[in-house]
């Protein structure tokens, strides 16, 4: 293999490991601390992405517009997760019955779906990048997209923003407190309903994102939902449920990893994700381990301790 | 008591056979009779894949059905009938294709059918269609077994099915023999598959070697490890059979990293995917085998323009357009709306088309369509959308093997 096409292949996985770990970030962060597994985090993206081609059919493919797009969209998708969390979700979290969330988040991304149709139609679309954009550079002989590199710095940039956000913020410290203990964070004086409606926004707003990354990037169509709803819970299962850096180092395994088995055959570089997640759980196991994160094996404690006879103890 | 409660689980076991007989045509003396009645509507039934994997243009084909339907109304209808046009989402499943089917035949009383996208529900469709019903089912799709049975089948088929498509790009890639690496690239579906066998054998004792195949996501979002790898083998001509919005993914992807400045491309190239590109790929070699109005100078390529320019030109409308003049003309070639005549009419005949006066092969009954083959060049004083030019039209006959 030649460094041109070593250097063109890592590349590219790195892209694909960025507009994955967007949707994945927001799923594991919607599960870290709502426990609320969202199943309609591919409809979000494909949302994000519609959102954009109609954005960018209003502003032109000029840098505002693509401003606009990457500010605005995430935040218009982020208000009505906030919205949808406030009034369906917050009804189910005393349930024990997990099932009515699960059926809750997949009748949204139907929702969601069936909009999506009736506002822009079977008929997919598409959007240009500003020109500056729409390019390539040529480092050591390989070919390397110019808008390739904007995503990588994207994904570096809100994954920075996620770490930053969870553990520099009194915001953050609040929602790793959450995961651990709500009722404790309520006793505080904490108002955990409107940090559950946060998290869940921001992790809505994250898929949205990654819709938005995407749309310039190929054909704006249906398929996105289900091209990134897959994918993510791959990267999210293989990083650990609810474990950020996880979903991270998942998602580059995968991305790299799928790129350089493109380079023998396409058919096995589509196993790629399945052949990750399959390894790291046979692992995990063969470790003697659950595959569970931290962050669940707190909350498994937690449901322990609460349903332990008063006076004993444990966990 | 225990006796009474058995008796009438054995009525209610009685009632539900009789009903799934009844819902399921068997035990009916025959299917309805031949002729529909004088004065009577001709109803036909369209199976539009409004939802499922190719919905993108399923209002495309129910435009097209729509106006063929009324401008054959307009002219009187079809032997004293007025046409009916039923519409039925088949959702580009099977199952649901055929029980829409079966309905339409059982409780409309169609004798005349057309539609989907999917080659899966059209095969399903023609086997259901073929005995006892005698439904004749004019239809558009790749796949060749659809037709495979022979020339007692009911089935029509508007477009080149996917043997057609590979011996044409052979023709094409054989007729440069300077280019002897040839990467292929193509839908990870049926008919991906199908091309690509059909191109690889079509290819022997050609010289040329086929350097690599990969098998693209369908519906993938990102294409640039697939990309990079062919362009890694440096082959001198790539030919590619991904399709619609997977074509635009592709070619965004592919221009930045010069997949169309470093190799000769030559791929299918609707004209509906290409208007949709923002930035197409000009200079590359296409074709299409869709009915686009603007490549044909045909009295019915005129009327489709009646869609608008965008719908007329997208392909869709103009196959489904097609499908709906092959039922009149064969009613009107039969003198009767018996299918089995109307099958036996059409078979071995030639028909109007939005592409002109083509022949339908009386061994499979598959429609000699032509394939437009051109350089993509961008919007112009001739035509406002992306379009070929030069273009010519490949008469597909000489890939027929009857």
């Amino acid at each position: 293999m030649s460094l041109a096409t070593f250097i063109g292949q890592l590349f590219a996985g790195l892209g694909l490991a960025f507009v994955l770990f967007f949707t994945a970030a927001g799923l594991n962060l919607v599960w870290g601390v709502l426990g609320v597994m969202n199943f309609a985090a591919g409809a979000v993206y494909m949302l994000g992405a519609y959102l954009t081609t109609s954005v960018i059919a209003r502003l032109g493919a000029s840098a505002l517009g693509w401003t606009v797009a990457l500010i605005a969209v995430p935040l218009a998708v982020a208000a009505l997760g906030a919205v949808a969390e406030v009034a369906l979700l917050r009804r189910t979290y005393r349930e024990e019955d997990e099932n009515r969330q699960f059926m809750l988040t997949l009748a949204l991304s139907y929702l969601i779906a069936g909009g999506v149709v009736l506002v822009w139609g079977t008929h997919f679309r598409t959007v240009s990048l500003p020109r500056a954009l729409s390019g390539s550079w040529s480092v050591l002989g390989a070919t390397l997209p110019v808008y390739t590199f904007v995503t990588i710095a994207l994904g570096l940039a809100v994954t920075v923003a996620i770490w930053f956000g969870l553990y520099r913020t009194r915001a953050g410290l609040l929602t790793r407190a959450a995961v651990d203990d709500r009722e404790m964070l309520a006793v505080l004086g904490v108002n955990v309903d409107r940090l559950y409606s946060a998290v869940f926004a921001v992790g809505i707003g994250l898929g949205a994102l990654g819709g938005v990354l995407v749309a310039p990037q190929g054909a704006v169509s249906s398929n996105l939902e289900t091209t990134a709803l897959v994918p993510a819970f791959i990267v999210v299962v293989t990083g650990g449920l609810g474990n950020m850096p996880g979903a991270l180092m998942a998602a580059l395994a995968i991305g790299i990893l799928e790129s350089f088995a493109a380079l023998h055959d396409a058919t096995l570089a589509q196993l790629t994700p399945y052949v990750v997640m399959s390894v790291v759980l046979g692992a995990r196991a063969l470790a003697g381990r659950r595959g569970w994160s931290a962050a669940a094996q707190l909350r498994a404690r937690r449901t322990r301790r609460e349903r332990a006879p008063a006076g004993s103890t444990a966990g | 008591m225990r006796r009474s409660a058995g008796a009438f689980l054995g009525a209610i076991a009685l009632a539900v056979l009789g009903a799934a007989l009844a819902l399921s045509g068997c035990g009916s003396s025959d299917s309805p009779s031949a002729e529909v009645a004088p004065g009577a509507p001709l109803k036909i039934g369209y199976l539009a894949s409004l939802t499922g994997f190719c919905s993108t243009f399923s209002q495309e084909y129910v435009k097209g059905a729509e106006l063929a339907v009324r401008l054959a109304n307009e002219r009187g209808g079809v032997l004293g009938h007025k046409l009916q046009l039923i519409v039925r989402d088949d959702r580009a499943t099977p199952t649901v294709g055929v029980a829409q089917a079966r309905d339409l035949v059982l409780s409309d009383g169609v004798r005349f059918l057309a539609g989907t996208c999917s080659s899966a529900v059209g095969k399903s469709v023609e086997q259901l269609v073929a005995n006892p019903s005698h439904v004749i089912y004019a239809l558009g799709v790749s796949d060749p077994t659809v037709f495979s049975a022979g020339p007692e089948i009911y089935a029509f088929n508007t477009i080149p099915t996917a043997q057609i498509e590979g011996r044409n790009a052979a023709a094409y890639i054989r007729a440069h023999p300077r280019w002897k690496r040839i990467a292929v690239m193509s839908e990870d579906y049926s008919y991906g598959y199908q091309v690509t066998a059909a191109f690889r054998q079509a290819m022997r004792g050609s010289g040329q070697t086929i350097i690599s195949q990969d098998y693209l996501p369908s519906g993938g979002s990102d294409y640039t490890p697939y990309i990079e790898k062919v362009l890694a083998e440096r082959p001198e001509a790539v030919y590619s059979t991904v399709i619609t919005e997977d074509t635009v993914t592709l070619v965004k992807q592919g221009l930045p990293l010069g997949l169309f400045d470093k190799t000769n491309f030559f791929g299918i190239m609707d004209y509906a995917t290409i208007d949709a590109m923002p930035q197409p790929p000009v200079g590359v070699e296409g074709y299409t085998f869709y009915p686009s109005s603007s490549i044909y100078h045909t009295p019915f390529a005129r009327e489709l323009e009646a869609l608008g320019p965008a719908v007329a030109n997208g392909g869709a409308a103009g196959d489904a357009f097609n499908q709906i003049q092959l039922i009149v003309q064969g009613i009107e070639k039969a003198g009767t709306t018996d299918p089995t005549k109307v099958r036996d009419a059409l078979a071995g005949s030639k028909v109007q088309t939005v592409q002109g006066r083509v022949e339908i092969h009386k061994c499979n009954h598959e429609v000699a369509m032509p394939i437009a083959v051109g350089t993509i060049v961008g919007p112009n004083h001739a035509l406002e959308f992306a379009h070929f030019e030069p273009l010519r039209l490949v008469d597909t006959n000489k890939y027929f093997e009857c």
